[in-house]
């Protein structure tokens, strides 16, 4: 019998980890979204008042960047200042190879992040600003839905947690 | 070396050379469509044609790594048809300008790369220092020579020698040829007392230093401008010495630029080094003309 209760409350705690889990993704996901967006603003601003080139660009967001922003951005300078050969779209891409598994993003994210690696490398100052606010935008927009979102659909996905991890017990007592 | 920043196969053809002349290529031109053409030095100068031709797309990748991937830092430079690679070396561009109001703001295309390899030769003013500084007493000097006779290799080894000998230099080096800096510090060797104004303007760069940093000599490179003049003028009256080079053949050539002339005029200038072959000087004058 004690085995019995044992697993019932590990199936309740398992689902209801669960519901915690997809409760969390969005917010996640949109965190991820706001530390790109804080460092493409220092870029923005490395770029109009600084002129730093991208690699020593890079370097410096790689260090007062958080989350999967921080490899990224060092990783992306370290790459750029030892690159023989390669445009910085290809680093840009190699990198993200790299690091997708530490964000939270959804496809259609990283072809955003994907495609401002398009941009970076021959553009002018001007033209470079105007990619930059291009992503920003986006993230500003995504960031914002997905905040509604989540917390609209936290509360649903812990109680289907809590819930389903009980009708799951009760199912197989 | 300037590799680095290369395509693949541009690199490879310059490895291909050999140790002995790799190590003394001069230029390097890339222009679309056209073999890559390899100038080095040794007994003369010479000239290859690789068999390696470049297409544009090659080029602008090039331009790209040149850039350090960040056209943006470089549009000042750029819209005055170069760009400085750390060390010093010099990328001339060539190719489609987007003009507005009649000045070029950018290129549209890039069909051309020339760069020009930056060759520190210490030991190089050896000749021509005992003219320009007797003692402790520096005298104002112009090293005058037409394009590609060493000008700058000059101008950086007196610099050098004369700050290591104890003079405070303040080097303006607009287009980071002479100091070849890195983030602010020079990659090339320009004495122990020398403060370096990189990619800075060479006639707010003057009065800057002046003002800044009291210097013993003032050094630029390639004077030319009326504004270059007027800070000349602000540098003598304030006590400082000057050191600079200038495109001619001779001092004659200096004095058909009317700037030049008036600071001729009113004896700015107490010795002329003149180069007449690549790294070979062909006299020291004085200002009133008589070889030292």
């Amino acid at each position: 019998m004690l085995m019995r209760w044992l697993g019932a409350a590990a199936v309740i705690c398992g689902a209801a980890a669960l519901g915690f889990y997809y409760a969390s993704q969005e917010a996640q996901r949109a965190q991820d979204l706001l530390e790109l967006k804080k460092a493409l603003l220092i870029l923005s601003s490395e770029i109009e008042y600084m002129r730093t080139p991208l690699p020593a660009a890079s370097l410096n967001i790689g260090k007062r960047s958080e989350r999967w922003v921080g490899p990224l951005f060092t990783r992306f300078g370290e790459y750029l200042a030892q690159s023989e050969g390669e445009t910085a779209y290809q680093v840009w891409i190699r990198v993200i190879a790299e690091i997708k598994g530490q964000a939270h993003l959804a496809e259609e994210d990283w072809k955003v992040v994907e495609g401002f690696g398009k941009t970076l490398g021959y553009l002018d100052k001007q033209m470079q600003q105007n990619a930059i606010r291009y992503t920003v935008d986006y993230i500003d927009e995504k960031a914002t839905s997905l905040q509604a979102q989540a917390d609209k659909n936290k509360k649903m996905y812990r109680s289907l947690g809590v819930i389903g991890g009980l009708l799951l017990a009760v199912v197989l007592w | 070396m300037v590799t680095h920043f290369l395509g693949a196969e541009a690199a490879r053809q310059l490895n291909a050379l050999g140790g002995d002349i790799s190590a003394n290529v001069t230029e390097i031109r890339l222009r679309a469509d056209k073999p890559m053409v390899i100038t080095f030095s040794r007994h003369g100068t010479k000239e290859i044609s690789a068999p390696y031709i470049p297409t544009s797309a090659d080029i602008a990748e090039t331009m790209e790594r040149i850039s350090r991937y960040s056209c943006y830092a470089f549009e000042s430079e750029l819209a005055q048809g170069y760009i400085t690679l750390p060390g010093g070396h010099r990328v001339g561009v060539a190719g489609q300008a987007v003009v507005e109001g009649g000045t070029v703001m950018a290129w549209r295309h890039i069909g051309s790369l020339a760069i020009r390899i930056a060759h520190s030769v210490k030991g190089c003013a050896n000749e021509v220092l005992p003219f320009i500084y007797a003692g402790t007493r520096f005298f104002n000097t112009m090293v005058i020579s037409p394009p590609g006779f060493g000008k700058t290799t000059l101008l950086r080894d007196i610099v050098r020698q004369i700050s290591d000998a104890g003079l405070t230099v303040g080097l303006v080096d607009e287009r980071s040829e002479v100091a070849g800096c890195y983030q602010g510090v020079p990659q090339n060797d320009v004495g122990k007392r020398t403060d370096v104004l990189d990619a800075c303007p060479k006639a707010e760069g003057m009065v800057m230093l002046l003002r800044a940093m009291s210097p013993n000599v003032v050094a630029v490179d390639e004077l030319g401008g009326e504004k270059d003049a007027s800070a000349v003028e602000q540098a003598l009256n304030a006590g400082v010495k000057l050191l600079c080079t200038a495109h001619g053949y001779g001092v004659e050539d200096i004095r058909k630029n009317p700037s030049m002339a008036r600071l001729i005029k009113r004896d700015a200038f107490e010795r002329f080094v003149v180069l007449d072959a690549p790294g070979r000087i062909q006299g020291v004058y004085t200002k009133e003309g008589d070889l030292c």
